[in-house]
């Protein structure tokens, strides 16, 4: 393969796909990019198992090929060149990079060892082709993906549902002490995308989603399912992301949602945020347990720690019902209040043993629970 | 059915067996790399047979695997596969992720915090106020009441199963269910309370709509499976049969059946015999009918949660004069709304009005006759009238004709004179003599008092 590509253009290409390459040891090949020399220029893949991206990075290209190199070192020496014309040139098993004045060979391993990532299919007509709009990524990447779990012990809650509704979609994620759901009105469902099933798309490829769509230039973002591979493929802006449909059931979400209210508390997000901030520093030693009194008195946080020391913070908010005193991890709250930036939010309480109930002030389109520490 | 059974469980033996031979060969071809990567997590999910060959679906973790498998060991896993099962294979490669097929449904406290919460004993079939704190025991269920307990400390390896009987308002369905809040409170596991009637409609309807899989799966996976009434399933050969299955299922799972009945095993008729022996396999206990001091406390306990003050000696005076546990309850009831509707303090002397006016509103409003008496009377010894009156005095005769004058004297509150010259003719001191006989009789032998309380029914409804 031979092609010629602009240092700005190879460095950028090289960062985007460089966040899925595998960091297990076990293939070396899952570590490394995969460039390909075609006639529309040069595409870069690389994968992970889990999610795949491919990425049209331009250029031009005068001898057709590929080749897998290790993806974290080129993206290295890419960045380091001086802008201007980088080629490219395979030799075997071996890639030759030249750019200005330097000039440098890296040991690779042949294209066909590389996993195949499926594409989308080119033929689909436009209409059949489920659209979904930046925007909607983003907020659900910001609002809803931090919610799911991290560990991998319970995989269907690593994933974020996306269901259809009359007007539109709810995406929803749990890792079992928290729960956010956004309800997303005109989402522009076209084709049959999500299903009648709803469609579990692990957080991890919502976020890469988001992060791609934020970077890209404008454009919708498609989305085909490849249901006998349990896969979803994103297209935006010469860039493809694939993905697992996660499997299993997801939790009920609907019925653990309270619809008592027996103290209601709307404070301004940021005050909270700082408060909880500052309260943090003495939950740390102590499971970080935070503490949310509401009484006569007015609202106030503290936290203790044997260690530490203690701290009490007095807050303005309005509260409506009855008196409460419960107990929060704060990094679930800090998690909460730094998803949005909206001036004020509201929490509602059922007991100190129930769920806490957030949501935006005026806004229902977002809920977010939280489960109480028992103290 | 237990022979298809048999038939699956050594095919998927076998399908184990025949991949992890597959494997451990391919391990020793392939790179450790490629091994950990594409091939350990596959599984071979289904095994047929096609034209004389073996058609293998082999699920994958991911497409990714699935596809390289395809690509570049494909014939190699082919030739495995048939060196190790000795027929020819064609396999097919798929996308299964064993992880979502085994997921359980716990997903965190905020899902089960809720249900505990919420309405576990709601679930369960359970009534909220009927647990062990709310159960008052006397001589009468102190036996029950400590197999009960140790049951819900210990479900499935106490007594089991554990057969309650005894008669109405005795309180075995609230034993049965204080169990089952129990073992709900310390998280051992799954409950259900259900009838022997519920059971049977189930079955029924589930039989209608062909998803008996579905009952099997509600009332198997449980952990203590609670039936009231289990009477009500004898002479229904399905049910028993059903029943049965379950039965059996539920132990060898090592769960806790607790069963109540209105008489022991043994006297119930028309069940069948495997059943029978069965329930027989763990702890009988009866409950008798409560005796003064467990009224009292019942009362007590009642009050208490109907959160009203009732007085000592008042509780005594009710508990005297009324015997079944429900009727306890209804005239608690009636108490108390007449309390809140006079405005008036609950004292023994107000009690005892209420009672006096409360007694034909009892079920005994009907005016007995005194030949009403003398023919249930008779009837129930199959005596004739003249039997009765006449002069024999064998004990057959004498006993029933004592009854007669007790009857007559305090039921009827007819006078001594009119008694004797009713029954024969007889002296008043005849009268005094038998009536007393009776009275003493009953305040000390609990089955003369349940022969006498049999005739005053039949004669008072």
């Amino acid at each position: 393969m031979k092609a010629i590509i602009l240092q700005e253009n190879l460095s950028k290409s090289l960062g985007l796909v460089g966040r899925v390459v595998s960091s297990r040891g076990q293939m070396p090949v899952l570590g490394n990019v995969l460039i390909e020399a075609t006639k529309v220029g040069l595409v870069l893949s690389a994968t992970n198992l889990e999610m795949g991206l491919r990425v049209e990075a331009g250029g031009k290209v005068t001898e057709e090929g590929g080749i897998t190199v290790p993806a974290k070192n080129l993206a290295e020496y890419a960045g380091s060149l001086e802008s201007g014309n980088v080629e490219l040139t395979g030799e075997g098993e071996k890639l030759k990079v030249k750019g200005g004045k330097s000039e440098a060979t890296f040991a690779g391993i042949a294209a066909t060892e590389f996993p195949v990532i499926p594409r989308l299919n080119e033929k689909t007509a436009k209409s059949d082709r489920y659209k979904i709009s930046r925007k909607i990524v983003l907020e659900i990447a910001q609002q809803v993906a931090f919610a799911a779990a991290g560990d991998e012990s319970r995989p269907v809650l690593t994933g974020i549902k996306l269901m259809k509704t009359e007007t539109g979609l709810t995406a929803v994620a749990t890792d079992g002490f928290r729960l956010s759901r956004k309800r997303i009105d005109k989402a522009g469902l076209g084709g049959g995308g999500i299903g009648e099933a709803g469609l579990i798309l692990p957080a991890r490829t919502i976020l890469e989603l988001a992060r791609l769509a934020s970077e890209s230039k404008g454009g919708e973002i498609i989305m085909e399912k490849a249901e006998e591979n349990n896969q979803v493929i994103f297209g935006c802006d010469g860039i493809q992301l694939v993905s697992r449909i996660l499997e299993g059931n997801f939790p009920d979400v609907e019925k653990i949602i309270p619809v008592e209210k027996k103290t209601s508390l709307t404070a301004d997000r940021e005050n909270l945020l700082r408060a909880v901030r500052s309260a943090s520093i003495f939950a740390r030693d102590n499971s970080n347990i935070i503490r949310f009194k509401m009484d006569a008195s007015g609202f106030k946080i503290t936290a203790s720690a044997q260690q530490t020391g203690e701290s009490e913070i007095e807050l303005e908010a309005e509260k409506e019902g009855e008196d409460v005193e419960i107990a929060f991890n704060y990094r679930y709250v800090i998690d909460f209040l730094g998803s949005t930036d909206i001036e004020r939010v509201r929490l509602v309480l059922n007991g100190n043993l129930a769920p806490g109930v957030w949501s935006w002030e005026g806004d229902e389109s977002l809920i977010h629970l939280i489960m109480p520490v028992r103290v | 059915m237990p022979e298809e059974l048999s038939t699956t469980i050594k095919e998927m033996i076998d399908k184990e067996k025949v991949w992890k031979a597959v494997l451990e060969a391919l391990r020793l071809a392939v790179s450790p790399g490629t091994y950990g990567t594409y091939l350990k997590q596959t599984e071979l999910a289904d095994v047929r047979e096609k034209d004389g060959r073996l058609l293998c679906e082999v699920g994958c973790a991911s497409s990714f695997a699935k596809n390289t498998l395809e690509q570049r060991y494909w014939g190699q896993i082919t030739e495995e596969l048939e060196r190790v099962t000795g027929n020819k294979c064609e396999i097919i490669l798929i996308v299964k992720s064993r992880k979502a097929d085994e997921q359980d449904s716990i997903s965190g406290p905020l899902f089960e915090s809720k249900e505990v919460i919420k309405g576990g004993w709601k679930k369960a079939n359970l009534r909220e106020t009927f647990t062990f704190d709310n159960y008052a025991v006397a001589g009468s269920n102190q036996m029950a009441f400590a197999a009960s307990q140790a049951v819900a400390r210990k479900p499935g390896e106490a007594y089991n199963p554990l057969f309650i009987y005894g008669g109405v308002g005795v309180g075995k369905t609230h034993l049965m269910q204080a169990i089952g809040h129990e073992v709900l409170n310390n998280d051992r596991g799954s409950v259900l309370f259900c009838s022997g009637e519920e059971f049977t409609n189930d079955l029924v309807e589930a039989i209608r709509f062909k998803s008996t899989d579905k009952i099997r799966l509600r009332y198997r996976k449980v952990k203590l499976l609670m039936i009231d009434d289990v009477q009500f399933i004898a002479g229904k050969p399905t049910v028993q049969e059903e029943f049965f299955h379950t039965f059996n299922a539920i132990q060898k799972e090592g769960g806790q059946i607790v069963m109540t009945s209105d008489r022991p095993p043994a006297e119930i008729s028309k069940l069948e015999e495997r059943l029978r022996s069965r329930f027989g396999a763990g702890l009988i206990v009866d409950i008798g009918p409560a005796d003064f001091e467990l009224r009292t406390a019942i009362l007590l306990i009642k009050s208490r949660q109907r959160k009203i003050d009732l007085p000592m000696e008042a509780a005594q005076v009710i508990a005297n004069k009324i015997e079944g546990v429900r009727e306890l309850e209804g005239f608690l009831v009636r108490l108390i709304s007449e309390a809140e509707m006079k405005q008036q303090e609950i004292t023994k002397e107000w009690v005892e009005e209420v009672l006096e006016i409360a007694k034909p509103g009892n079920g005994r409003a009907k005016i007995i006759t005194s030949t009403e008496v003398f023919s249930v009377v008779g009837n129930y010894y199959r005596l004739g009238i003249q039997q009765l009156k006449g002069e024999r005095r064998t004990k057959m005769i004498a006993w029933p004709r004592q009854i007669l004058m007790y009857l007559l004297r305090y039921e009827l509150k007819l006078p001594l004179t009119e008694v004797g010259r009713m029954v024969g003719d007889r002296d008043h001191t005849t009268v005094m003599h038998g009536s007393n006989k009776v009275k003493l009789g009953m305040e000390t032998d609990q089955r003369i008092k349940t022969e006498v309380e049999d005739i005053k029914k039949k004669l008072f409804t």
